[in-house]
């Protein structure tokens, strides 16, 4: 299987990831070897196979609906790099320029 | 010097629970040996002493105060840092989760505290289960402790080799692909993965959800018979665990295998394997026919194809599993970006390892706009004829018999720069993965390599939910073999 750089640089921005270019270029070879060797399924008639996508049947699956106490505010914000106030804080999403030129 | 190290979990559970010994005489036992020994063997991201000893003086407080032993009073035990444990850092040896500590205890955790367990401390692995050798993470280096040059496998490399080293009686490891029952060959101890369905996945962190299953590591049979009855049974916060009934599965192991048949699958021995395994793997094959049990062969024909199906499922649901690193609940966080998307990138970039961002991309490509039905799709329709290769063989028999790896313990760095070497470690244990049904590794010989012995796993997989069948035939072989319960001269 052939991979140009663009698809795997479209599929590094895909998967939310910054490669330099000599990354790019050796998971292009890493990545071509794998998908080489995954071709071989292509060599099996599954034209009525259905596929499975899990290992156990589990169909509708409810638990009690009993109120629990969640997480404490300090608790779920422990782990943020970046808190402002009881808020996770992120770069800018929208700029606030652009809203104002529409 | 006491020696509790060699001691089975229920007999200290026992002698706790007696009141013979005290929880915290047995933790201090083993954490004097962490302290000696871990340096070389590198086991631990986390040891918990304060925790550990303030766990095991609960359990002898409970103990005096006459109410009644759990299960596991006082049995020491070690985690792979996959799991989350309150108050602890749990980091999938990852630098992008470095110094997270969670906010609540897996359910499996919380029934081994319940049962009386003591909880040590954090074991490596590869980074977020994703290897074979443990060489892929990103915080520690974990070796083998039958030869210091050499990898302990993996992913659970930490949860195997901390057994064989006498570090912990009982360790938690979870299995994709093979990540408990390929350590547990490579460092000669027992790992089972039990059923998919059979233990709750609550609070372990998600590689590929529909594979991921946790099972125990001990040195021995009734270890992972007892730590699985505590382990087992429904969760309603795991809403794929299975509400079937628990079998007590210690008191169950010394059953007859009378009119149980196991079959060996011609296609497992297609693969290039190392000769002194084979041999293994077939006087074990004569310990089940010496004792009556009907040996035959059977046909599993998509055998070969499940390492090409294996990667392309679980890679698939790792990319969407691990979206959610970054950078802004929890984790590494790259503070020069302007703007998110930018901030994500980087963040992942610089957080997740090679290994870990080689599997999302090919995932993300399996899954990809024009890519899905030719990988994915096809993939998810393999797995589903592997699942029948199951279902017609256990029409035939009790349990299925081949090697666990068909290498022993390979040496640091071997396979480290080809990826495709590495995966191909899974080849006997990915197709019961894919199937979700239960497997153990038992150690079953050595073999020699350059004037070391390596240990060598027997592979048994039963039915789903037929764990009891499943260790009561490993028991049978473990009580036959002269090697079992053997350690490392080093670590002794």
């Amino acid at each position: 299987m052939e991979l140009e750089v663009s698809t795997v640089k479209h599929i590094a921005h895909l998967s939310r990831l910054e490669l330099s270019d000599s990354e790019l270029e050796r998971f292009r070879g890493q990545l071509m070897d794998i998908l080489t060797f995954v071709e071989s399924l292509a060599d099996l008639d599954l034209e009525s196979v259905q596929p499975r996508v899990h290992a156990v049947e589990v169909t509708n699956q409810f638990r009690a609906d009993h109120p629990h106490e969640p997480l404490g505010t300090e608790e779920v914000l422990a782990g943020t790099a970046d808190r402002q106030g009881d808020t996770f804080r992120v770069p800018v999403v929208v700029d606030t320029e652009d809203v104002l030129e529409d | 010097m006491s020696d509790f190290h060699c001691w089975a979990a229920d007999r200290i559970a026992g002698a706790v629970g007696s009141g013979e010994v005290t929880a915290e005489t047995v933790a201090r036992h083993f954490l004097e040996r962490i302290d000696r020994l871990d340096d070389k063997v590198g086991a631990f991201l986390q040891v918990d002493t304060q925790g550990a000893i303030e766990q095991a003086r609960a359990v002898d407080r409970d103990i005096a105060a006459g109410k009644p032993p759990g299960p596991m009073s006082g049995v020491p035990v070690g985690i792979k840092d996959n799991i989350c444990t309150r108050g602890l850092p749990t980091t999938c040896a990852s630098r992008i989760l470095e110094g997270f500590v969670s906010p609540y205890d897996a359910e499996v955790v919380k029934r081994l505290r319940d049962a009386g367990a003591v909880i040590l401390g954090k074991l490596n692995l590869d980074e977020f289960a994703m290897g074979s050798s443990c060489e892929n993470s990103g915080l520690g280096r974990t070796v083998n402790p039958w030869d210091p040059d050499r990898v302990p496998g993996g992913s659970s490399g930490g949860s195997a080799a901390a057994v064989a080293a006498g570090l912990a009686t009982i360790t938690l490891g979870s299995d994709t692909g093979g990540s408990i029952r390929q350590p547990a060959a490579l460092c000669g101890v027992v790992g089972l993965k039990p059923t998919y369905g059979r233990v709750s996945r609550f609070g372990l962190i998600a590689f590929a959800s529909s594979l991921d299953q946790i099972g125990p590591f001990a040195m021995d049979i009734s270890g992972v018979a007892l730590t699985l009855s505590v382990l087992a049974g429904e969760d309603p916060q795991d809403s794929t665990c299975i509400a079937a009934s628990v079998p007590d599965y210690l008191g169950t192991l010394e059953g007859s295998l009378e009119g149980k048949k196991i079959g060996i699958p011609r296609e497992y021995f297609e693969f290039e394997m190392h000769a002194g395994i084979s041999q293994c793997v077939e006087r074990a094959a004569q310990v089940y026919r010496d004792l009556g049990v009907e040996v035959v062969e059977v046909p599993m024909p998509h055998t070969k194809h499940a390492i090409a199906t294996y990667y392309l499922v679980a890679n698939a649901e790792a990319s969407s599993n691990l979206a959610r690193y970054d950078g802004v609940h929890y984790g590494h966080r790259n503070q020069e970006a302007k703007e998110l998307v930018e901030m994500s990138c980087r963040s992942r970039s610089e957080g997740f390892g090679d290994e870990v961002q080689r599997r999302i991309m090919l995932g993300t490509f399996a899954l990809s706009s024009g890519y899905y039905d030719a990988y994915y799709l096809r993939a998810l329709k393999v797995r589903q004829l592997i699942r029948q290769d199951f279902d017609a063989a256990f029409e035939q028999v009790d349990a299925l018999l081949c090697p666990t790896s068909p290498i022993p313990a390979f040496r640091m760095g071997e396979k480290v720069e080809d990826p495709m070497q590495m995966y191909l470690c899974d080849i006997m244990t990915a197709p019961a993965s894919l199937a979700g049904v239960p497997a153990i590794s038992v150690p079953c010989g050595f073999v020699e390599e350059e004037g070391r012995s390596l240990p060598v796993g027997l592979h048994l997989v039963s039915r789903p939910f037929e764990e009891e069948t499943l260790l009561g035939i490993a028991r049978a072989f473990e009580v036959r073999y002269e090697g079992s319960g053997r350690m490392p001269a080093e670590v002794l």
